[in-house]
């Protein structure tokens, strides 16, 4: 009895933890984004060799948050990194229209893999501050995401990892989305 | 792109042809790599040509879905190497040869099934070694021990295939050291350059060349052009190349000579016996005719135990001058198969501390594991040092003949890469068939921790936690050592409960996790931390060895292979595991326990079982002094055992502790021991009162009084002392006194009376009332021996046996040393009374003074035979050395 009543107490008040797998081409600023939301601060801007990882807690909510290198090499390394993942979030440079392509194609290849097909996904089309960058709204129809998913929560939302913009909104959208048992 | 790249070729060929020497090259590559925004990882630059099965550009090879050569690069440019700019990092890698591709890869070549079952034993070599007991360490065979020298048929056919040195050097694992470092670049679009540099050496001693290519590395990345940096890459090659490293590793290849000197962690014996370069070189590792300087011409110096190597016969012709005056330094010690150049034990202690116990609750489960070592704290540098220590006390690595256990090496990786998971999932198949795949291997990922097949125990540095693979299909039973455990109390420590599958618990508790905890606790020096763990394996081999005797089963397991399954200690050290050393353990032993015996004074013995005792000790000594006469290896290997034999009685109470071994006092216990076994030994207390830890303590050496203590309890002739014996004398005077007395002579005859209390030689009390069999044995002996005429003669010979024994080892440069450093004054006095009272009694020459032992290496340069008279005539020709000495010595007075 005393260990039911702790589980139900730890259920109300336990805290969240989830694995956070943060992919996209390189040069998207996903080390940037990772190191706004941890620290609050721009980091110097260097290429990621393998990968960054840190624990960002929000509202009860520990998110570990994996970032990979995304140069073309490093891509196939990305399915290393797939196990015990519960939110796939895919970052977007908006304002390289000749990436598009390439971008789409990783994603797609990502969500296609098995151990992939029943996580969130949260696209951040990143760098909404640069003049030509693309809308998220445009971003999401050139992902083709609300044909092609339909069965995998899915959201596209605008960001600037300078500013800040977008990203605690990306977060809350995951917590929200994700069934992750408290601890 | 094409032309630049058949130009390179170009020049590379011809500059191959020039400049590759056909002899063993120090360096066989040096290569570079990059981190490119676009691509990631890429090799650069492989000089003087492509390594085979790393050619970037014919073929883009894969294993799994990525290509080698950039599994190569991931190695070279490793994980958050971009996080601190400016702050050079250190990875290290192994490429084997695989002889059947004719290429090199980044794990070991697997067993061809072929050869798996195939085992036999290699035929005796030397066919004048009639008898197995005179085993000669020199020539590593021996038919009739096949336990101790099993080996497969491919070794063989590897070794008749081997024709020169370039097919040698072919064939050899190559050991990478490779530099990395990131440099901020507000001209990069990415902001930084990344790049590496590695070289690739057969040599072990890699780490040499690491302040080298620290620099290199530097003028690399600073260089103006591709050329300018080739040129530089180009430049170090031949440069490293350009000094002769034969004299280093020919002291490197001995083995027993180095085994000895690893022992040895007393830094004034150390400097004693290096304080003459050209008697080291000539005496104490038989090189002769060497030079200062190297067959180049380069200039060789020598300090203590280093030596280095100068380049001053090199001419650069794109590096700066400067980089000339740094020497290659090595130490003349080899103390570990990889080379460190920190101390890393504290990581080692408390990784012993946290693994052993899992090893110990795996109990009948499979023997093989996987072990995946993760820091992201830690530098690169750091963590593939601390999994090279961890190497280095398993024994296993690359060339290394040892393997682990059942003929399965482990595969050792300082670093990898997430991208060489498949590769790793493709060896670990390849090995299935077998027992299994033992593996250490270092990460800085943590998402090693989520790739389940790869690994059965998952250490996180940083947190200090152990995570444990308990997938179901693991759990495969496998043979246990069966082992009986007889009455002698030292068996009790190794008694085990039951294991059961649940949680480490606190009874699962071995001697060596005591010691570990201690060590841990007492913040010991990395010698001393050595010291504890080679000890600890000779105390439970020698254990492993009695109970192997009373086995019904005739063991169908080689002996390393026993001991692993049964200790689970982790760490080994094969050197103890052959079987010249392994008798030499067995006699100390057996020497050890003959001495207690005899001196025990809670039994009585006859004449004729004093006798037989007599005997038993007379034919150990003969034993070992046969032994030690057939080669200065034998000499070298039973030093090395007498360095790390603990007595017997040191830990001799355990038994009261039966199984509890959790609660059991590992402090009390052996400074309780320490203490009978002074006062057994006569050995006089430190006048000044230090307090010496317990671990200190178990690291103390006594096998040398051990083997000199039956000359105290022969006292000298009448009427032939001599004047700086007056204090012995006296001594032997007042134990005359004491066999006299009627008092004692009660005693003798009530023994087993345990509150009766003796005066010690030293005229003390022994201090311990509760253990009267720890009384002073001399004083206990001595009267029984004189007791009988014919107990007297037979004493008499034994101490002659012993005193040919100890002269033996006196002769070696190194046996000459410890002796002097570790014989106690009162066995050392004894020890040289004796010495000069079988010169002047078998021939019949004048005696001489008491700087007869203060002779440095005088012994050393005659020749002494093992027949009785041949070791007359050589004690002689010693004796007029000495006395020459002398007699300089007074004339330059």
């Amino acid at each position: 009895m005393g260990n039911s009543i702790s589980k139900v107490l730890g259920k109300l008040f336990g805290s969240k933890e989830m694995k956070i797998l943060m992919l996209g081409l390189d040069k998207a600023g996903k080390t940037t984004i990772l190191y706004k939301l941890k620290l609050n601060k721009i980091k110097t801007s260097t290429p990621t060799v393998g990968f960054n990882v840190e624990t960002v807690t929000y509202k009860n909510v520990k998110f570990n948050m994996w970032d990979v290198g995304g140069q073309q090499r490093l891509r196939p390394l990305w399915r290393h990194y797939f196990p015990a993942t519960t939110a796939l979030i895919f970052v977007i440079d908006s304002s390289a229209r000749n990436r598009m392509e390439e971008a789409k194609e990783e994603l797609y290849s990502i969500i296609g893999e098995k151990e992939m097909e029943n996580v969130v996904l949260l696209v951040w089309a990143n760098k909404q501050d640069l003049k030509d960058a693309m809308k998220p709204q445009e971003v999401s129809d050139f992902l083709e995401l609300e044909k092609n998913l339909k069965n995998q929560p899915w959201c596209v939302i605008g960001s600037n990892a300078l500013s800040g913009q977008g990203l605690v909104e990306g977060l809350s959208w995951i917590s929200n989305n994700t069934n992750v048992p408290k601890k | 792109m094409l032309r630049r790249e058949l130009n390179n070729s170009i020049s590379n060929r011809s500059i191959e042809n020039e400049s590759f020497p056909f002899e063993r090259p120090n360096v066989s590559y040096i290569i570079s790599a990059e981190f490119d925004n676009k691509l990631g990882p890429i090799l650069k630059h492989q000089y003087p040509k492509d390594i085979p099965g790393f050619n970037q550009f014919s073929h883009e090879q894969r294993n799994g879905n990525t290509s080698v050569s950039m599994n190569l690069a991931s190695l070279m440019i490793p994980s958050s190497i971009e996080r601190n700019p400016g702050k050079q990092d250190i990875t290290v890698f192994t490429l084997y040869y695989n002889k059947f591709t004719q290429n090199y890869q980044l794990f070991p070549v697997p067993k061809d099934p072929r050869f798996s079952f195939n085992l036999h034993h290699r035929e005796q070599s030397d066919g004048s070694v009639t008898n197995s007991i005179y085993y000669d360490a020199e020539n590593h065979q021996d038919a009739k021990n096949n336990r101790y020298t099993i080996v497969l048929e491919d070794d063989e056919l590897e070794c008749q295939e081997v024709q020169n040195n370039q097919k040698a050097i072919d064939n050899e694992p190559l050991f990478f050291i490779n530099v990395a470092n990131t440099v901020l670049d507000t001209t990069n679009d990415r902001g930084a350059v990344i790049k590496s540099i590695a070289i690739g050496t057969p040599l072990k001693t890699f780490f040499a060349f690491k302040n080298i290519i620290v620099l290199v590395l530097d003028l690399y990345m600073k260089a103006p052009t591709q050329a300018a940096a080739t040129d530089i890459l180009l430049d170090c090659f031949n440069m490293l190349n350009s000094i002769d490293l034969t004299l280093i590793n020919d002291i490197h290849s001995k083995s027993s000579i180095q085994e000895v000197l690893h022992s040895i962690h007393d830094e004034s014996i150390i400097t004693k016996v290096f304080l003459d370069p050209d008697s080291t070189l000539k005496k104490l590792f038989c090189i002769n005719g060497f030079d200062t300087k190297d067959k180049y011409g380069n200039i060789v110096t020598f300090h203590d135990q280093l030596i280095q190597y100068h380049f001053t016969r090199f001419q650069p012709k794109t590096l700066p001058p400067f980089l000339l005056k740094i020497p290659l330094q090595f130490n003349m010690i080899r103390r570990e198969p990889i080379y460190i150049e920190n101390d890393y034990n504290e990581l080692v202690l408390k990784f012993l501390d946290k693994f052993v116990p899992y090893l110990l609750k795996a109990g009948q489960k499979v023997n093989a594991w996987k072990l995946v070592i993760n820091s992201t704290k830690l530098s690169k540098e750091d963590l593939c040092a601390f999994i090279l220590s961890l190497a280095n006390i398993t024994a296993t690595y690359a060339s290394d003949p040892q393997s682990y256990f059942k003929g399965n090496a482990a595969l050792i990786f300082p670093y990898m890469d997430i991208s060489l998971v498949d590769g790793l999932r493709a060896y670990v198949a390849s090995n299935s068939d077998f027992v299994g795949c033992f593996a250490i291997i270092g990460t800085a990922n943590p998402i090693f921790r989520y790739q389940l097949d790869i690994w059965d125990y998952y250490y996180d540095v940083d947190e200090g936690v152990f995570y444990e693979n308990n997938s179901p299909e693991k759990e495969k039973p496998d043979t246990v050592a069966e082992v009986k455990i007889g009455p002698n109390p030292l068996r009790k420590i190794f008694n085990r409960p039951h294991f059961s599958t649940n949680a480490v618990n606190e009874s699962q508790v071995n001697l060596g996790q005591k010691l570990f905890s201690l060590l841990i606790d007492e913040y010991h020096d990395s010698d001393t931390i050595m010291s504890v763990l080679r000890r600890l394996n000779v105390l439970q081999l020698e254990n492993l060895l009695d109970a192997l005797k009373r086995r019904e089963i005739p063991p169908n397991i080689a002996l390393k292979d026993e001991y692993i399954m049964f200790y689970k200690d982790f760490f080994i050290f094969p050197e103890f595991f052959d079987y010249f050393t392994l008798h030499s353990i067995e006699l100390l032993s057996n020497l050890d326990n003959c001495l207690f015996s005899l001196g025990n004074t809670c039994q009585l013995f006859s004449t004729e079982q004093i006798y037989s005792q007599l005997s038993q000790i007379l034919d150990i000594v003969k034993e070992l002094f046969r032994m030690v006469s057939v080669s200065r290896t034998n000499i070298e290997k039973f030093l090395n055992a007498c360095l790390n034999y603990s007595p017997f009685k040191i830990l001799p109470t355990a038994q009261l502790h039966g199984d509890n071994i959790s609660r059991w006092s590992f402090e009390s216990e052996v400074r309780q021991g320490f203490d009978n076994f002074n006062s057994y030994m006569g050995i006089e207390k430190d006048p000044h009162g230090v307090i010496v830890s317990a671990i200190d303590l178990f690291t103390q050496i006594y096998s040398f009084d051990i083997l000199a203590f039956f000359l105290t309890f022969i006292t000298k002739e009448s009427g032939q002392d001599l004047p700086f014996t007056k204090s012995l004398s006296r001594r032997r005077t007042y134990l005359t006194r004491i066999a006299q007395s009627s008092s004692l002579r009660q005693f003798l005859q009530l023994s087993t009376r345990p509150n009766i209390r003796i005066l010690g030689g030293n005229g003390q009390g022994t201090g311990n009332s509760n253990y009267p069999e720890f009384t002073n044995a001399s004083s206990v002996i001595s009267p029984k021996l004189r007791a009988s005429p014919l107990l007297e003669r037979r004493a008499s010979k034994i101490c002659y046996a012993i005193t040919k024994l100890l002269y033996r080892l006196e002769c070696h440069p190194i046996g000459m040393a410890l002796l002097k450093k570790y014989l106690h004054n009162q066995l050392r006095e004894a020890y040289l009374e004796s010495k000069r009272h079988f010169i002047s009694k078998k021939g019949d020459s004048t005696n001489t003074s008491s700087t007869i032992a203060s002779s440095s290496f005088a012994g050393a340069s005659v020749p002494l035979s093992s027949n009785e008279s041949g070791m007359l005539n050589g004690l002689k020709q010693i004796n007029e050395q000495q006395e020459s000495t002398l007699e300089t010595t007074q004339k330059e007075d």
